[in-house]
């Protein structure tokens, strides 16, 4: 275990992170912060206020920096290891888990933050990244044949705690988000393709026909009733369109009316006028749509596209099989996060609360979101190719 | 290995590419292919600007009481343009407001004018649960509070204040430049409809954000609708009231003691006025009926039950019907005799019972004759002999000489009261004949017909606000103000916009012992004559004449009396009528209730003075 520093100082450090890395990278994740600042202080715009005055984008920018700071330095670092803290890692974000059931908020329909003095934290964010190491790490042993079902056990288990922790926050949408990323990282170690689609779609017709016997026969369902509402809405959302159908419709008739140039930057009557729901978060995409168009939200999707396309590049050349799984866990979170939030907006998803990564506001999501960018731009600058 | 990691990781890309096409292709059908569609519901999600309906001007009367004012309630209103499936809510609507569909759907679609339409205006409490339970299934269904009309005491002076109403397709298209739209309430009938201009003030105007599903989100800005002026009556409450109640409960009483095949009484009309300015102290007709019913908008059985009761509720016996005043017609026979014959109070005449003329005998109430009498005590007396001898000697003079009285004290013509639909009432006279009829037979007028209108009957028609006329021109020594309800129009802040100031209409030309002649036979009819019983204990003087009416060979007799008092100065004077009441006597318990609510004397028993 070297660190670079011991081999070229901080200079010579620089210059070869400089020369080595996928500069898409960074580029594209600068470019959707950016444009996420911008859709943020457009969503919460008061009259009058200078930038800074604006106590959304205050903690935004703070987030930001934080975030930043955390990326830069953990460049510094080799991301191998974090093997070694592997379990460190793991227990630690159980305890985190289980605080957030004991001391947590409530901050609608879900008891997710943990306030340390003035900073109120979200720990089922941070458990996805460190999900991702430990389960990485995990793989990387190659203890278990995951291309048998036996060999699945263990990985399984060791995902589920987590998961559950994270439901019992009334979290569903970051418990799927770790379901997928765990499908993602388990396809990439050797998982038999035909047993993922098998469970996926026996997963599938397991919840249509729960829902359905919930609804006709009162079968018991482990559902909040506004959760069990968003997916009878997701099939017509005027079957409560001012409840639950409300956000929907409101996101829909937003995105739909920005056209192909958008109804500009602060002239989105849906936005403006406070139409849209919960629109510098989760539905920030909608506010994308209505005020740049076809144009900006296609712009945007080709960012997450890039980054994307680079980070798989990034998992092909990475030096190892722990390297390639944290970045195809990453990636796979990110893929899930842009599908589920994006799909949402325009109505091919179910709604449940992720945020959009870079743009939503929310600190706890952009400090992880920016740390997972770390990860793989650690990764990346550490490639095969690269000689240390 | 390495062929098998790659070839998943190429499996991993294209499931992140199918991801961005869906993505891609769900937004370009929202954004492009749908786009032009969204971006009209989007600007339909934006403002709407919504009327706010002026609390119309109160009604006071002259002492201050509250007699119209309003009272907020809930109105359910549809904005058309929101609703998708207008069947289906109306149907639903149907079912909650129990209005028919159909009702429902023609005010939907006569809406022209207003983005708003107002289905059912004061809904219970019962009603608007079940609609605010139901709101997000009836998209664009919006619940307002507005003001009512109230009508403070029921049916109290129902026919002076009138009733008011949503604007009809008719007046709407008479009236739009005035600012009046669909949905809008105005007056219809009475003091409301006359002094509609002062009473409905101007509507304001509220901008909400209402939603793509016609949710009204939050008010954005109001302008505050300016409250209708308010109206200050010259009717006293307190008269008023009991006027009213004394002429149902005299009425009802006539009713009672009717033997079967009788004819009773349909109605009756009393006024009271001040004959110094013509103020309009209390005027009651009977039957009567409740305004507020039309506040709501009239169910249609409340409708049909008004229009189809031969008491004819909604009519205003003292302005709008007319018919032969009889005996109090004396009045203007006398002034024209004294001043046309040469006659004075004391001259002497001879009644056997009847007057003769070309071998028709016109009959004396009292078939035996009465004898020797003067001109004083004939009035007093209402002896009818006197007033047919009177009656032909001035047709010999000239055909339409007396006609030519009663015009100048207002008859036949309407009296410029402040309500609509005035009676003109009939002076019957040779012109008039020749006009009407067909047959050359009928068309001549015969000396008869001044006969018989010396004493107010034939075709003379007079309606009681008329009547009131010719008793103010006698207490007024020959002037005559005009009737008139109202006395100001004030500001909401006090301000007066309007002061109606007491209006002569004429100044009779009768000299003063004509006055001071007919005035002592009004003044005897109370003491002496006719009226005699009724009046005994009265401590006020009064003066009037007594009338009954004959209306044909199987109806009972309308009963008229006009009077005032005191006797010697007027400060009230008081017109009863009572149609088909049998016997002017009837009227008479009338007149002294008022008497005794104006001076405020003490109640005597009405009932142990009668006969």
């Amino acid at each position: 275990m070297t660190t670079p520093l011991t081999q070229g100082g901080v200079k010579g450090f620089v210059n070869k992170l400089i020369k080595q890395i996928d500069y898409l990278i960074p580029l594209t994740v600068i470019v959707l912060v950016i444009i996420g600042v911008t859709l943020i202080r457009s969503a919460t715009f008061i009259n009058g206020a200078a930038f800074l005055e604006n106590p959304f984008l205050q903690r935004h920018s703070a987030s930001i920096l934080i975030g930043s700071v955390g990326l830069i330095f953990s460049l510094f670092f080799d991301y191998r290891a974090l093997r070694n803290y592997s379990k460190v890692i793991y227990v630690g974000n159980i305890l985190m888990l289980l605080s957030v059931l004991v001391l947590g908020q409530s901050i609608s329909g879900g008891q997710r933050w943990i306030r340390f003095g003035l900073i109120s934290f979200q720990p089922s964010e941070l458990a996805k990244l460190a999900v991702i190491i430990t389960l990485a790490d995990l793989l990387a042993k190659e203890d278990y044949d995951v291309s048998q079902i036996k060999g699945l056990i263990v990985p399984i288990i060791h995902v589920a705690i987590p998961i559950l922790l994270i439901l019992a926050q009334n979290d569903l949408g970051t418990s799927l988000v770790v379901v997928a990323t765990f499908v993602g990282m388990i396809y990439i170690a050797g998982a038999n393709p035909k047993l993922l689609l098998g469970v996926g779609l026996g997963g599938l017709v397991t919840s249509i026909v729960w829902v359905t016997t919930h609804l006709y026969w009162e079968v018991p369902i482990p559902l909040q009733t506004y959760q069990l509402n968003r997916l009878l809405v997701f099939i017509d959302p005027y079957f409560d369109p001012l409840g639950s159908g409300y956000n929907l419709i409101q996101s829909k008739i937003a995105i739909g009316s920005g056209q192909l140039w958008g109804k500009g930057l602060f002239g989105g009557s849906q936005n403006q006028l406070r139409f849209l729901p919960e629109r510098h978060t989760d539905f920030i995409f909608s506010v994308l749509g209505e005020e740049l168009g076809f144009a900006g939200a296609g712009a945007t999707l080709l960012c997450y596209f890039i980054l994307l396309w680079r980070g798989i590049k990034v998992a092909e050349e990475a030096k190892d099989e722990f390297g390639r799984l944290v970045v195809v866990g990453i990636l796979s979170m990110f893929a899930f996060h842009v599908l589920e939030n994006v799909g949402m907006t325009i109505g091919i998803m179910p709604v449940t609360g992720i945020p959009l990564p870079f743009l939503s506001y929310g600190g706890s999501a952009m400090i992880t979101s920016l740390l997972a960018v770390g990860l793989i731009i650690n990764i990346n600058m550490r490639r095969k190719k690269m000689l240390f | 290995m390495k062929n098998d990691s790659e070839r998943r990781l190429f499996h991993f890309t294209i499931i992140i590419v199918l991801i961005f096409v869906v993505l891609f292709a769900q937004l370009y059908y929202l954004q492009i292919h749908s786009g032009e569609s969204y971006k009209r519901l989007s600007e339909g999600n934006r403002t709407s600007i919504l009327s706010i309906s002026a609390p119309r001007g109160k009604i006071y009367d002259q002492t201050g009481e509250v007699l119209v004012s309003n009272e907020l309630t809930y109105t359910v209103s549809l904005i058309p343009d929101e609703v998708n499936e207008l069947d289906y809510v109306l149907e639903m609507l149907e079912r909650i407001l129990e209005m028919d569909k159909e009702e429902l759907k023609e005010k939907v679609i006569d809406n022209q004018t207003d983005k708003l339409v107002r289905l059912k205006r004061n809904i219970s409490q019962e009603e608007l649960i079940i609609l605010q339970e139901n709101k997000e299934q009836i998209p664009g269904l919006i619940i307002e509070k507005i003001p009512m009309r109230k009508y403070v005491n029921d049916n109290l002076a129902s026919h002076v204040l009138g009733y008011v109403g949503e604007i009809s397709a008719n007046e709407l298209s008479n009236l739009k430049e005035q600012g009046y739209r669909t949905g809008d309430i105005l007056g219809k009938t009475g003091l409301e409809l006359i002094y509609e201009d002062y009473l409905r003030g101007e509507r304001g105007r509220q901008q909400v954000e209402v939603n793509s599903l016609g949710q009204q989100l939050r008010v954005l800005g109001v302008e505050e609708p300016a409250p209708g002026d308010d109206l200050i009556l010259n009717i006293d409450y307190q008269l008023q009231q009991t006027t009213e109640e004394l002429l149902a409960n005299k009425i009802r009483a006539i009713k009672e003691e009717l033997e079967d095949e009788e004819h009773p009484p349909i109605g009756g009309a009393v006024i009271v006025t001040n004959p110094k300015n013509g103020d309009v102290l209390a005027m009651s007709s009977f039957p009567d009926y409740n305004p507020n019913l039309f506040s709501t908008g009239i169910s249609r059985t409340d409708w049909e039950h008004l229009a189809t009761d031969i008491g004819r509720p909604l009519l205003n016996r003292v302005v709008n019907t007319s018919a032969p005043p009889a005996s109090v017609f004396k009045i203007v026979t006398a002034a024209a005799a004294l001043e046309e014959l040469g006659i004075s109070g004391d001259d002497k005449f001879y009644d056997p019972g009847y007057y003769e003329l070309a071998g028709t005998r016109f009959g004396n109430w009292y078939s035996a004759g009465q004898g020797e009498i003067d001109f004083v005590d004939s009035l007093a007396w209402s002896n009818n002999t006197v007033y047919y001898e009177l009656g032909h000697e001035l047709y010999k003079q000239d055909q339409t000489i007396l006609q030519w009285y009663a015009r100048q004290f207002g008859l036949g013509e309407k009296t410029g009261i402040d309500l609509k639909n005035e009676a003109e009432g009939l002076v019957p006279d040779p012109d008039w004949r020749r006009n009407y009829f067909q047959s050359i037979e009928d068309r001549i007028w015969y000396p008869g017909y001044t006969i018989n209108l010396s004493i107010g009957q034939g075709n003379l028609r007079v309606s009681p606000i008329q009547l009131i006329n010719v008793m103010n021109a006698i207490a007024n020594d020959g002037k005559i103000y005009r009737p008139s309800l109202a006395d100001k129009v004030v500001e909401q802040d006090g301000n007066v916009v309007r002061e109606i100031e007491p209006e002569l209409i004429t100044e009779l030309s009768l000299s003063e012992e004509t006055i001071a002649t007919i005035k002592e036979g009004l003044e005897g009819v109370i003491t002496y004559g006719t009226a005699r019983n009724n009046f005994v204990e009265m401590p006020i003087s009064l003066a009037g004449k007594t009338g009954t009416a004959q209306t044909g060979r199987n109806n009972p007799n309308h009963g008229w009396f006009g009077g005032y008092a005191p006797a010697d100065d007027p400060e009230i004077s008081i017109v009863v009528f009572l149609e088909y009441g049998i016997s002017s006597g009837n009227t008479l318990p009338i007149v002294e209730g008022i008497m005794q609510e104006y001076f405020d004397l003490e109640d005597v028993d009405i009932e142990d003075k009668e006969g």
